[in-house]
């Protein structure tokens, strides 16, 4: 009887908070959902070079985003491109995505308009840890890729991330001291991803770039 | 427990009882978030709305709770305020939230938050339980503020985000990183020990606090 009692106490007390925090959560949705929306766009600007869109506010993001790019399906995945203020092509942006050291991480790189070189590389949603693994969505990581040549990812790897302080050498980067786990995973899928680019995903872009 | 006025359960919560500087617990945010000032304050925000919330919910409910279940009881009730304090940063302060990470969810198991649940609210009336959670809260932000402060202007040259130091100051790298965490909090618990031992070490029976959480 006193089991029989607990349970049933248990049971009620969580049905009403897990009703309780569905309600706020579920109040909250849109704005969280338009936070989301602002982050992705705001992420694609960056690294396309089109605006130094960290301290923009939130409306100008979407606007920005809604004048200057486009949104290209290609084979199923979205790819954004840019145009610059006055019309040219600045270049694609390509998701870029694999699994972290603690779990998935999720970036975004984007090339010239030939497909030749990086110009932007940003990584936004990751649990890798603080201080450490973390630090590959910091500047000074993901600026030293603008440049990197990735004619020939498809049949090597475009980069390779060795400790600070090396000799410099061809197509090595810094990798984050501390997080060899991290760097590797990025130096494997985003190598990977940009050997896609460039066998894929360039054709594509190149016939008619798509649609949408 | 028959002496519980809101001027000794806040100077217990602020000093004598402190939960970092006497008991030490909670470090592992004390650690995490207190490199930048601005992440110390919402973090503490977000702590003093659980804890005071729990504790005021535990003691509501700590004449129908069933002893044995106690405990689920109040994880899942600091689970629910937590996870309302996530969803709210996330929809009002998105950057802070990306900053805070993990942190945030964290607070479930911030044992400040279940010990004053388990060693107080489970035990006294609704008013003085939630006075308990706020002043306990009170004096774990306060450390985490002086800790931040002192990481912020060494490790980055500014404070709440304003350059303060002179132009050529080198930023201590250290400070940012999580060893700089541990040597301010064992300076700062040292310091204010030595320092005020009437306000810190104080007399009195010590509450109850849960032992070998993080």
């Amino acid at each position: 009887m006193k089991t029989f009692h607990s349970v049933i106490f248990m049971f009620a007390l969580t049905l009403f908070f897990a009703t309780a925090v569905s309600g706020v959560k579920y109040l909250q949705q849109d704005r969280i959902d338009l936070n989301e929306k602002v982050k992705l766009r705001r992420v694609v600007l960056n690294v396309l070079g089109l605006t130094d869109a960290k301290d923009m506010r939130p409306e100008a993001v979407l606007q920005t985003f809604e004048r200057q790019v486009q949104v290209l399906d290609v084979q199923g995945i979205s790819v954004y491109r840019g145009r610059r203020a006055d019309g040219t092509l600045a270049g694609y942006a390509f998701p870029t995505t694999g699994p972290g050291f603690w779990g998935p991480i999720y970036g975004m790189v984007a090339v010239d308009p030939e497909v030749e070189h990086i110009i932007g590389l940003a990584f936004y949603r990751h649990t890798e840890t603080p201080g450490l693994g973390a630090r590959i969505s910091e500047e000074w990581f993901t600026r030293q890729f603008s440049g990197v040549d990735i004619r020939k990812a498809g049949e090597e790897p475009a980069f390779h991330l060795q400790p600070p302080g090396g000799p410099p050498d061809r197509g090595g980067l810094d990798a984050v001291t501390g997080a060899t786990q991290t760097s590797q995973a990025v130096e494997r899928f985003l190598n990977a991803d940009l050997g896609r680019i460039v066998t894929e995903y360039r054709k594509a872009i190149r016939e008619g770039g798509g649609h949408g | 427990m028959a002496d519980q006025t809101p001027g000794r359960i806040f100077r217990q919560g602020l000093f004598t009882e402190n939960p970092i500087v006497r008991h030490v617990l909670g470090i592992c945010s004390t650690l995490a978030v207190t490199n930048l000032v601005v992440n110390t304050l919402v973090m503490n925000a977000g702590l003093l709305f659980t804890i005071s919330m729990s504790s005021l919910t535990v003691s509501l409910l700590r004449t129908v709770t069933p002893v044995r279940i106690r405990m689920m009881v109040q994880t899942l009730i600091i689970a629910s305020y937590v996870i309302v304090v996530d969803i709210t940063l996330k929809a009002y302060l998105p950057e802070i939230s990306d900053a805070l990470g993990p942190y945030v969810g964290l607070i479930i198991t911030n044992c400040i938050v279940m010990g004053r649940c388990e060693a107080f609210a489970r035990n006294n009336p609704p008013w003085p339980s939630f006075l308990d959670g706020l002043a306990t809260g009170l004096g774990f932000s306060m450390v985490l503020l002086a800790i931040a402060v002192v990481r912020e202007i060494l490790g980055f040259g500014t404070l709440l985000g304003a350059r303060v130091m002179p132009e050529g100051f080198v930023p201590w790298t250290i400070m940012i990183m999580a060893p700089g965490a541990f040597f301010m909090l064992g300076l700062f618990v040292w310091f204010v020990r030595a320092r005020f031992p009437d306000l810190f070490e104080g007399s009195g029976e010590s509450r109850i606090a849960p032992k070998g959480s993080p």
